[in-house]
């Protein structure tokens, strides 16, 4: 008996749930969801529940039925399904949590569940869901600006701005937007750490301006050189601080050095570096080339203009004329960075427009001035040597520190130099008598050597201790035998 | 009392003087030595200008003190007699240390071939002789640092200089205290400055009129062994040895005279 019970209660449920799941057809579903009125009340929020069947039919999902996506439900059980069964969109696009890690928030989404911010139905959308490679979707890299704009307005402000907008609206298709970028691991959703997401962030904007042969890049022969300079090296060895592209460039609102408003335009280079390197700026902003490219002397040299921009081994031209007059060795120059100072310093033309002598008429006082140049750098003399920044604090030719003595110190033979030039210095100012006798100069020679002066110290303590003792004796034994003869 | 004129106007003159400009260059020099971002004694600018105007002062001052020295024979009084000089000096230094607190006389009496005991001799020696020297030509190569040599055992030639003049004039310094306490121990503690100022030494004939104790009156007389020799420690001067041998041939014999005779003239 029991076997023809189970028998038949098989044949019965498996026309059952065969008519049922034939029941499930679009039409099924339309044949209510259709009506323009239908609608449910939940949680005291009235929602339409009507399906356009036209709009699902140009989205990209045209091909599926409702219950591919809807699954779970009895028709005729209505409302069908209370707590409802969530779309997962994941159990088909199965590598979305990878590529849509710019919304960190997203990944515990699976679809439809969590705040419509950052869940695939928020911006993707529902029945009229498109592909991202339409033109006409929301989606497409084109329109993602204006998209994710809507709730990041801010950085759509910047974006706005930026070269690369200017590009999309060129229609160039090589142009990034929000999109293209931000599915790449460069963001803190990606759970990476700092150093790792800047090299990312590092590589994603060389590939196109260094290695994309399609998109030429005129910086790309500087750029080469970017992972030799101070912060490519820096950021290679993980240090979290040292500086990528986008530190200066700004990560949005990339505008061209040409623009007033760029970070990295001249003006405002000094304050983009001081970002970090916040002493040297203020030093460079106190110096005369900061307070003159304040005052609006576009030729006076900003940050970039010594170190590089992308790399710091660029050598100016300069003529070759400037070394044989001075005496100086370009190697040193180039090696000690003051190639730079010489760069416009020694050109003649624009020294006499500042009102400023070329560096050969400025140094006519200095005795061995060919020496001087190859051992002692500019900003040796012409900054507010400051420790530990030495210096960006350029100073003006009537301050520049004459501390011949700083070098001239260190050793005897320098020593001996200084003296015996501030010597013959003062003789010429002063006539040979006077300026031997009234001259200033002094050599330090057993000055301020605390073994010396210690030694010189405790002999002479000893010597007057000995002869007061000496003379106290004297006298005692005096008085003693005066006694004594009486 | 006996009065013996040991010191001439120029000696002294040249004394006085150099005493000035001694604490002068001392006081100046200190001033320099330790001027830093302030003014020890004197702002520094005044400090090395009195230095340097004493100093060459000094300098001419030590030229004409040598050329008067050699002109009066005078040197002679700086050179000591090497020999047996240390046991001289330990004598000497004895008294210094002991005998002046029990009143014993001095070992070394004043006479006209005897103006300085062996302390005096030898420090005197190397202060006329070198440091004075020293202190002078390294203060002018100072002045004059064109002059100065180039490079010294790889250093610069005006460092070294420098560090000399310094040390050098240290030791002096050092030295002029040492000197001025020493003076005090004449018969009275005013006694050897009196004489410097006057000139005249007052020496009293019944201390050491040509008794054994003091300084032997008749060296001249000595032979060359006995004034070379042991005995020498009781004198403290070059005996001319012209006088101490009349007769070459005969050496051996006078050398037993004179034994002799010492010898009784300790009796």
């Amino acid at each position: 008996m029991k076997i023809v019970y189970t028998i038949v209660i098989c044949i019965f449920c498996f026309f059952a749930h065969s008519l049922n799941l034939h029941c499930q057809s679009d039409e099924d579903c339309m044949e209510c969801h259709s009506d323009p009125d239908i609608s449910m009340e939940r949680k005291g929020v009235l929602r339409p529940l009507t399906v356009k069947k036209f709009i699902l039919a140009r989205s990209v999902h045209a091909s599926l039925k409702c219950v591919d996506c809807h699954a779970g439900f009895d028709p005729y059980d209505i409302p069908h399904k209370s707590p409802m069964t969530l779309i997962n969109c994941l159990d088909c696009h199965k590598n979305t949590v990878q590529i849509h890690r710019f919304h960190p928030q997203m990944v515990g989404s699976k679809g439809t569940e969590g705040s419509p911010n950052v869940n695939c139905k928020g911006c993707h959308g529902t029945h009229n869901v498109s592909s991202p490679k339409d033109p006409t979707s929301p989606k497409h890299f084109a329109n993602s600006t204006q998209y994710c704009g809507k709730c990041h307005a801010d950085i759509l402000t910047d974006h706005l701005q930026s070269e690369h907008h200017v590009e999309v609206e060129h229609n160039n298709p090589n142009a990034p937007t929000c999109i293209y970028c931000h599915s790449k691991p460069i963001t803190k959703g990606n759970l990476l750490d700092k150093a790792q997401l800047k090299i990312n962030q590092e590589k994603l904007c060389l590939d196109c301006h260094l290695n994309d042969p399609h998109n030429p890049s005129k910086f790309a022969k500087t750029l080469v050189d970017y992972e030799k300079s101070v912060h490519g090296l820096a950021i290679l060895s993980g240090n979290q601080d040292a500086a990528v592209c986008v530190d200066c460039h700004g990560a949005h609102k990339l505008q061209k050095a040409s623009v007033p408003t760029s970070s990295v335009h001249k003006n405002n280079i000094a304050e983009l570096c001081g970002k970090c390197h916040g002493d040297i700026t203020k030093e460079y902003l106190s110096s005369v080339h900061g307070r003159a490219m304040k005052f609006g002397v576009g030729e006076s040299p900003s940050c970039t203009f010594c170190h590089g921009e992308h790399n710091i081994t660029a050598v100016p031209h300069i003529e070759k004329q400037v070394f044989t007059a001075t005496g100086m060795k370009f190697e040193k120059m180039v090696d000690n960075q003051m190639v730079w100072c010489i760069s416009c310093h020694s050109d003649q033309a624009m020294m006499t427009r500042r009102g400023l002598l070329t560096i050969e008429e400025a140094h006519k006082w200095l005795p061995a001035a060919a020496t001087h140049y190859n051992t002692v750098r500019c900003v040796d003399c012409h900054s507010s040597y400051d420790p530990p920044n030495l210096s960006h604090n350029i100073l003006n030719r009537e301050e520049t520190i004459k501390k011949c003595e700083e070098c001239h110190s260190q050793n005897s033979v320098l020593m001996s130099k200084l003296y015996v030039h501030e010597k013959e210095k003062s003789r010429n100012l002063m006539g040979f008598i006077n300026g031997t006798l009234l001259s200033n100069a002094y050599v330090i020679g057993t000055t301020r050597n605390v073994y010396l002066d210690v030694t010189s110290g405790v002999i002479f303590v000893f010597t007057v201790s000995g002869i007061f003792i000496h003379a106290f004796l004297r006298f005692r034994s005096r008085k003693t035998r005066n006694v004594e003869q009486a | 009392m006996k009065k013996l004129f040991l010191y001439p106007f120029w000696l002294r003159f040249w004394h006085w003087l150099n005493a000035a400009l001694f604490i002068l260059l001392i006081l100046t020099g200190i001033s320099i030595h330790y001027s830093a971002s302030n003014d020890l004694l004197m702002p520094f600018e005044y400090a090395i200008v009195t230095h340097n105007v004493a100093g060459i002062i000094l300098s001419f001052l030590f030229l004409i003190f040598t050329i008067m020295n050699i002109k009066s024979g005078n040197y002679k009084y700086y050179i000591p007699l090497m020999h047996g000089i240390y046991e001289r000096l330990v004598k000497q230094g004895r008294y210094y240390v002991y005998g002046v607190f029990n009143g014993e006389p001095h070992p070394y009496h004043i006479s006209e071939k005897d103006k300085f005991n062996p302390l005096q001799q030898i420090s005197y020696f190397g202060i006329i002789f070198f440091m004075m020297p020293t202190i002078i030509i390294s203060g002018w190569l100072l002045l004059f640092p064109e002059l100065a040599p180039g490079e010294i055992m790889g250093m610069g030639g005006v460092w070294p200089m420098a560090v000399l003049h310094s040390v050098v004039g240290y030791l002096l310094s050092i030295f002029m205290f040492g000197h001025i306490y020493l003076a005090t121990h004449g018969d009275t503690i005013g006694a050897n400055f009196k004489s410097m100022i006057d000139g005249y030494h007052h020496v009293h004939e019944d201390e050491h009129a040509g008794n054994g104790n003091g300084t032997p009156i008749n060296y001249e007389l000595l032979s060359d062994e006995v004034a070379y020799g042991n005995e020498i420690v009781g004198t403290n001067h070059i005996p001319a040895k012209e006088e101490v041998i009349p007769d070459i041939e005969s050496e051996s014999l006078s050398e037993d005279e004179s034994t002799d005779d010492r010898s009784e003239k300790k009796q």
